[in-house]
Parts: structure tokens; C-alpha cells; sequence
């Protein structure tokens, strides 16, 4: 029999700060910048979760910071159809890229064992 | 038309074109967002200067705000140290064709400390880190 194995603590901690996180984009460049309550003015380290999402994580606690993901729009693009490489110009809808991001981080091999 | 701001540095990058740093995207948006870049500002202008290596994001300029704007990222090696020992300085640049010319000149928009360069950036100068 398979054991499944339990969800990472850093992944779940995530993923429960997700629900009063700060969303804020950056038209100019695309960019995605996702603040996790409390941690204005932190320093972090930064780890890569995949080629678009980026984690800060507070250096002396490493409790999870923000998330960047950049470009936004092409990462979204890439979660609903991938394999399609130029993203088209439309609204996200952000309930559906939490949705999304949760799943990235799950199956993200760089935060295995964390 | 080219934007009238009070910079915090202009900083002289490869191919004779010229970068602006505005002091509202160094608070507001690397500080802020991401304070431990702060000791590295010398490395950041530095990393314009002279970058180890550019690359051109087709993925970021296809949805930029600014239909004319190119955003490349500059790459630099060997600046960070204690607890960012290894990583890579990554300096985002949104460039707009300005003057009757249309030369580019750069904006800086953002920088990180990270590990890895995205496989589907396309090298555009420089030494191909990947």
C-alpha cells in the first residue's frame, strides 16, 4: 500500500497565509507580487519554486514572506493551457490563480522536505 | 515622451544606452518589497554597468503595460555573500523608445537575489549562464 505523504508544514503555512494575503501587480513588467500578513519589512531568503514563482522565506525564522510570480500573466497562461507559449492580454481572475498557486506549490519539488 | 523625474541614479549600460533608477521604484518596489536587496545597491548599479550576462523577456513584454516597452533582465555574479552566498543578482529593465530617434532608455523596475535563470529567457548579451 501507498502512503501518502502529509502535506509539507512550509507548503501548509502557505497556503493558510494565501487566505489574507496582499495581492499587488505590477503592469509595467507583468509581475505578481504576493504578500504574506506581517511581513512588511522583513529580510528573506529566496528560494525558486519553478520558473515563475519565487519564495521569500524570513531569514532568521523561516517563516514564509511573499511570493513573486513573474511574468504573471504567462505563469497563469501556462497553469490553464499549457504547452501554448505566448499568453494572451485578459483579466485573471484571482481566486482561480490562488487556486493554481496552491496546487504549484504542492507539487513543487524544490520545497520537498521543507 | 520621455518621463521627467527626479532620479535617485542614471547609470550608463552596454550599447551605450542609459538606465534611470526613480527613487519611488527603489522604495516602493525593490525596498519594500524586497529590503534585503538594499545592501546591494551597489551591485545592482554595478550589474547595470557592467552585467554578466542580459536576457530578453519575450514573456514579460508580451504583456507589458506599455505596448512599445522591451523588458530584459541583467544578470550578476559574484556580488552577494553571508546568508545569499551563491545567488545571482536579477535586475528587471523596462526599456521605451524615446526622442525622435526612438533610442531605448532603460527603467529599472525591480530587482531579486535568486538561484536559477528561466529556460525560456533567450540570451541577448554577454556570457550564457545556464
Amino acid at each position: 500500500m501507498t502512503v501518502q505523504p502529509a502535506v509539507r508544514p512550509l507548503v501548509k503555512q502557505i497556503i493558510a497565509a494565501l487566505a489574507s494575503s496582499q495581492w499587488d501587480h505590477d503592469p509595467e513588467i507583468d509581475e505578481m507580487e504576493i504578500t504574506l500578513l506581517g511581513s512588511a519589512g522583513r529580510e528573506g531568503l529566496w528560494h525558486d519554486v519553478d520558473d515563475y514563482t519565487f519564495l521569500r522565506v524570513d531569514v532568521e525564522t523561516g517563516q514564509p514572506l511573499s511570493l513573486t510570480i513573474y511574468p504573471f500573466h504567462a505563469w497563469f497562461f501556462e497553469q490553464t493551457r499549457p504547452g501554448n507559449s505566448l499568453p494572451p492580454k485578459t483579466s485573471i481572475d484571482l481566486a482561480q490563480a490562488r487556486k493554481h498557486l496552491e496546487r504549484v506549490l504542492r507539487a513543487s519539488p524544490d520545497l520537498a522536505g521543507r | 515622451m520621455p518621463e521627467r523625474r527626479h532620479w535617485r541614479w542614471t547609470e550608463a549600460a552596454p550599447l551605450g544606452r542609459t538606465i534611470h533608477c526613480g527613487e519611488r521604484e527603489w522604495q516602493d518596489h525593490v525596498l519594500a518589497r524586497h529590503p534585503e536587496v538594499r545592501r546591494y545597491e551597489a551591485a545592482v548599479r554595478a550589474t547595470l554597468r557592467n552585467p554578466d550576462a542580459i536576457y530578453d523577456n519575450p514573456r514579460a513584454t508580451a504583456n507589458a503595460a506599455h505596448p512599445t516597452a522591451l523588458v530584459q533582465e541583467f544578470y550578476g555574479v559574484g556580488y552577494t555573500g553571508g546568508y545569499y552566498a551563491g545567488k545571482l543578482l536579477r535586475v528587471i529593465v523596462k526599456w521605451l523608445p524615446e526622442g525622435p530617434g526612438g533610442q531605448l532608455v532603460g527603467y529599472l523596475r525591480t530587482a531579486y537575489l535568486t538561484d536559477r535563470i528561466p529556460r525560456w529567457l533567450q540570451w541577448h548579451w554577454g556570457r550564457e549562464l545556464r
